[in-house]
């Protein structure tokens, strides 16, 4: 009361030190050495296993034959092709996902009408695996690239549009209204407040949706027949059935896990290298 | 919106209000800063309507420093909300600077209570406090002069680069004041400000505002729950009542200039006016 503390007049917050930054890095190579550990024993134990003659070797080769074919694979122009035609479609589905599952996630998350008008059919259409489309759009479209495409795009759309719709609702309405009341317009609050608020959502559904995408891609290609891609080469390969055929099948599998990998990767080195501020990003990573 | 005349209704005559004004022009004492008119709010309808506020009239001049206080849920913040904008009143009318409030005023700045959701984490502190004039027609120089200028104001220079989430939650608050000052706002309204802080930081700001005050000229306005610092800070007092809020008393606080945390809070004129607006408070309005 009257007899306060003194008042230095300065700030009486100090500085506060730069935030320590070597523990989380030395725990982040930590964990990626501990996950290097695991995929490196196991290779081992499937190179031994392979090798003691336990199992039969044209069922399960040793991975470094395997490694090798997917190394060599690569001289072979069809399936260079095949991996680029796998490449494109992801590339275009998500793109075309993103141009569509973004405006409407927004539109959607920002006015609850259209949220429960649109309801009924997204819930009626969500459910239906992509891959029961096949026969349809093949009917339709043949089986090119088209038809890889709206069978990705379907798939790829929900994670996307959910996301965003939920980053878009879950914008701080105080955040909102300080924008407002600086007279920031309603389009600018949006452009300004919501969008780069509800970023780091529509990156996780992005995320989500792309490991979706690429299994879909390859999915579509195995079963649609005269389709291009990793798919349809491993589905062209498996029908020779002998031991080189064999390896080229698995290789592939191996090219497409890794493909996979390194898009995830990529993904989350953006998520926190331009969401590191998003509390979700930066515990989670 | 008509800029009819308020609803003055007949057998009430405000004071100063005269009959006679012309259409569109501010009731209230010419050249007021801000007017509040017959202003009440009713939240809702039917029998969940709640009652915030219940005809206020008052008025603020220029580069007048005003506290708000009353009991917690006496519809301090309606009244701000309503002042800025942010809120049309049910009944009633603000004026600020001459016009009538039909949305955000020209030159009206907010300080919120919780600066951890009023700062943006994805932008960095000068960015930030480049937020309100980042749209302007200024120009880029004269833009990083007044975010440069307003930091410095509020003892944070060194800071621009930071994020946030980075800073303790009294330097946060300070962003937030110098993203107002940035503003270059003639009027800054500022709800429970210092309310989310711990004590010590909190007269480092509150000497803060004493310091913008005399620095800009500006009209302040601040809802505070803190009696003390109602005092301490303001020119004027505006006691509520409990909701439906009226107002209670209308206290001229006149302390020697400058305030200081220990020789003001020990006069015993601060000792006084405290003693009296708390009495008013937990009377919850009724006469003391």
């Amino acid at each position: 009361m009257a007899i306060a503390t003194p008042a230095p007049p300065a700030p009486t917050t100090g500085p506060t030190p730069p935030r320590a930054q070597k523990p989380r890095s030395t725990a982040r190579r930590n964990a990626v050495l501990r996950g290097l550990a695991g995929v490196v024993g196991l290779i081992l134990l499937l190179e031994i296993v392979s090798r003691s003659g336990l199992v039969n070797t044209n069922f399960l080769p040793p991975f470094s034959s395997v490694l090798w074919k997917a190394i060599t694979l690569w001289g072979d122009e069809v399936f260079r092709a095949d991996v680029l035609s796998t490449l494109l479609t992801y590339v275009y589905g998500m793109l075309i996902a993103c141009a569509i599952a973004i405006p409407v996630g927004v539109v959607l998350g920002m006015f609850r009408p259209a949220y429960r008008g649109a309801r009924a059919i997204v819930e009626l259409m969500r459910p239906i695996p992509p891959v029961a489309l096949v026969p349809l759009v093949l009917l339709v479209l043949g089986a090119g690239l088209e038809m890889k495409l709206v069978i990705v795009v379907f798939a790829a759309i929900w994670p996307i549009m959910f996301n965003t719709l939920y980053g878009v609702h879950d914008v701080d309405p105080y955040a909102k209204e300080m924008a407002r009341s600086f007279g920031v317009s309603r389009f600018g609050v949006i452009r300004r407040v919501v969008i780069p608020s509800a970023a780091p959502f529509v990156v996780t559904g992005i995320r989500i949706a792309s490991s979706i995408a690429l299994i879909v891609v390859i999915t579509v290609e195995l079963i649609a027949g005269g389709a291009q891609g990793i798919g349809a080469f491993i589905s062209r390969e498996r029908a020779f059935s002998d031991a080189e055929s064999y390896l080229a099948v698995l290789a592939a599998t191996v090219t497409a896990g890794l493909l996979g990998l390194v898009i995830n990767l990529g993904i989350g080195w953006l998520e926190r290298r331009f969401f590191g501020w998003d509390a979700t990003a930066r515990g989670g990573a | 919106m008509t800029d009819s005349l308020p609803t003055t209704s007949a057998g009430a005559p405000t004071q100063g209000a005269a009959p006679t004004r012309p259409a569109g022009t501010a009731p209230g004492t010419p050249g007021a800063a801000v007017v509040v008119d017959h202003v009440s709010h009713t939240y809702g309808r039917g029998d969940t309507a709640h009652h915030a506020i219940h005809d206020l009239n008052f008025e603020v001049m220029p580069k007048e420093c005003v506290s708000i206080v009353g009991p917690s849920g006496a519809g301090k913040t309606t009244l701000l909300r309503t002042l800025a904008g942010l809120l049309q009143p049910s009944e009633g009318a603000v004026w600020v600077n001459g016009k009538k409030n039909t949305g955000v005023p020209d030159g009206m700045a907010m300080v919120f209570q919780d600066y951890s959701r009023s700062l943006l984490p994805w932008l960095s502190v000068e960015r930030n406090v480049a937020f309100p004039i980042a749209g302007s027609s200024l120009s880029k120089p004269e833009r990083k002069a007044l975010v440069d200028e307003s930091l410095e104001a509020v003892g944070l220079k060194g800071f621009e680069k930071r994020y946030p989430w980075q800073l303790s939650g009294g330097m946060q608050q300070r962003v937030a004041i110098a993203r107002a000052l940035a503003y270059r706002p003639k009027l800054m309204l500022m709800d429970e400000p210092f309310a989310s802080v711990d004590a010590q930081t909190r007269e480092g700001l509150e000497d803060l505002v004493l310091s913008i005050r005399d620095r800009y000229d500006m009209t302040i306005l601040f809802v505070t729950h803190d009696i003390d610092e109602s005092v301490y800070l303001a020119n004027r007092v505006l006691v509520l009542s409990r909701p439906p809020a009226t107002l209670v008393e209308d206290i001229r606080v006149e302390l020697a200039e400058p305030r200081d945390q220990i020789t003001t809070r020990e006069d015993p004129a601060f000792i006084h006016l405290r003693g009296h607006v708390a009495r008013l408070i937990h009377s919850g309005g009724e006469p003391v």
